[in-house]
């Protein structure tokens, strides 16, 4: 890996990372924060991670190869996960620039040049249009858009169940805008991993995944850093000029269909729900942890590593409380202290940590 | 009409129902197709409610929130950060909500 000289892609990070967590409330985020749970074993997160980094490295494996397993979403999101966590536990900068480089060519080894983090509006991996262009697209009318925009909506909370709302990027992501001429624009929506067994007990939900193709005319689409946060400008209803869906790699072409694996992610979103929310506080706490790994797995395995969470990083979080964790965050009152009070924890070129003044 | 609330508006459009007071899954039952749904913020509890609600209503929230994210993708209007809606409004009341302006309005 060439090394460059002043990492400057992370003044475009920074700028998108503004951006986008500055438009969020998040107090509506639920059962909780990953500001509340990750800090609680920020050091052995680290240490887990560390063994992604250095296998990679060791084992000399190009960022190409290792990218499908860690999509753009996952590589932008955890990127900002972990360096909030190299700041909280204190890492010398060496080595967190070492970790955010890894993110930064996953990301880079995947996607179209221009707009790594969303700073213009886009989510845009490297996908051969013209190859989707050629598969059969259903015509849109108000009622598909209307039954699509339902579909996406159970599938957007039960990933919101399965991986709460901070790390459900493993279950929704969103890619484009991708021009296709005549004002057109193709918009592709993922929702996988909606059955994960390694993380909760098995439901009978209708697709593991779905991947939703819809072409808009007339219809500006925009995503942040964070690519389920999908924004329209124009009329997305009467905008859909086609579609086409796939539930577990086979097409699926009846409204019928549609409303029926609909219905059966909303019921079991709904009861999965349920389920965190029954989680007494600690189990709720070793739950972040396994998802957090997890989403990590395709990865682990590809580099010859177990995924699963080790005992110091479970044994790390026992007898603390998500308020103990909120209480590592000493962000200051005023507006401008505090956006730069985050800048600086953002950045991991500064020496700077939640306890700095 | 009076303008009862002024929120942000978060997803674009105007639409008209009654109001449905929603805490959780245990409302599904007596929720109607083209209510308005009204809660403090949305969670996956009320997935099936939002999919039958003419336009959502929230105490809380903003432009990047779950009621706000995904009324976009439903084309129906959203207005968040309304704080008082959840004890203004009350069931059955007409409302009208419009998702650009963020004003609600209660309408006779």
């Amino acid at each position: 890996m060439a090394k460059p000289a002043t990492y400057s892609w992370l003044d475009e990070f920074l700028e998108a990372m503004e951006a986008s967590l500055g438009a969020m409330d998040l107090s509506t985020l639920q059962p909780t924060s990953w500001r509340h749970s990750q800090p609680l074993n920020a050091a052995e997160w680290l240490e887990w991670f560390d063994r992604i980094v250095q296998t990679r490295k060791e084992k000399n494996i190009p960022f190409e190869k290792i990218a499908p397993h860690l999509p753009p979403d996952l590589c932008r999101e955890h990127l900002f996960f972990t360096i909030e966590d190299l700041k909280t536990a204190h890492w010398p900068k060496e080595k967190r620039l070492e970790t955010a480089e890894f993110f930064h060519q996953t990301l880079a080894a995947q996607m179209e040049p221009g707009d790594l983090f969303g700073l213009r509006g886009t989510t845009k991996p490297r996908f051969d249009v013209p190859a989707i262009m050629r598969k059969k697209f259903r015509q849109g009318t108000p009622e598909a858009a209307r039954a699509l925009g339902k579909l996406y909506n159970a599938a957007y909370n039960i990933g919101a169940a399965l991986y709460l709302d901070y790390y459900m990027g493993n279950a929704i992501e969103n890619y484009g805008p991708y021009p296709l001429g005549d004002g057109r624009i193709l918009v592709v929506k993922e929702m996988r991993h909606l059955r994960p067994t390694e993380l909760w007990p098995a439901r009978s939900t209708a697709a593991d995944r779905l991947r939703l193709y819809c072409v808009y005319e007339d219809v500006k689409f925009a995503t942040d850093l964070i690519a389920c946060h999908t924004f329209y400008q124009g009329d997305p209803i009467a905008g859909l000029k086609s579609w086409r869906l796939e539930k577990d790699g086979k097409a699926v072409t009846d409204l019928a269909e549609v409303e029926s694996i609909m219905r059966s992610v909303a019921e079991n979103g709904r009861d999965q729900w349920l389920e965190v929310t029954r989680l007494p506080q600690a189990q709720l706490i070793q739950k972040t942890n396994l998802i957090r790994c997890f989403i990590f797995k395709p990865l682990c395995e590809a580099l010859g590593l177990d995924w699963k969470p080790t005992r110091r990083l479970l044994k790390a979080v026992e007898g603390k409380t998500l308020e103990d964790g909120w209480k590592t965050w000493n962000p200051p009152k005023t507006e401008k202290a505090r956006k730069t009070y985050w800048r600086k924890i953002w950045d991991p070129r500064v020496d700077f940590y939640p306890d700095s003044r | 009409m009076k303008k009862i609330l002024k929120g942000l508006g978060t997803s674009p459009g105007q639409a008209r129902g009654k109001v449905r007071m929603v805490c959780g899954a245990e409302d599904e039952g007596r929720f109607l197709d083209g209510e308005v749904l009204v809660t403090r913020i949305t969670d996956p509890t009320m997935v099936l409610m939002m999919n039958r609600a003419a336009a959502i209503v929230c105490d809380i929230g903003g432009m990047t929130s779950h009621p706000s994210i995904l009324s976009r993708e439903m084309g129906i209007p959203c207005v968040v950060a309304a704080k008082t809606a959840t004890s203004k409004l009350k069931d059955g009341q007409e409302v009208l909500v419009d998702g650009k302006t963020g004003d609600v309005f209660l309408v006779g």
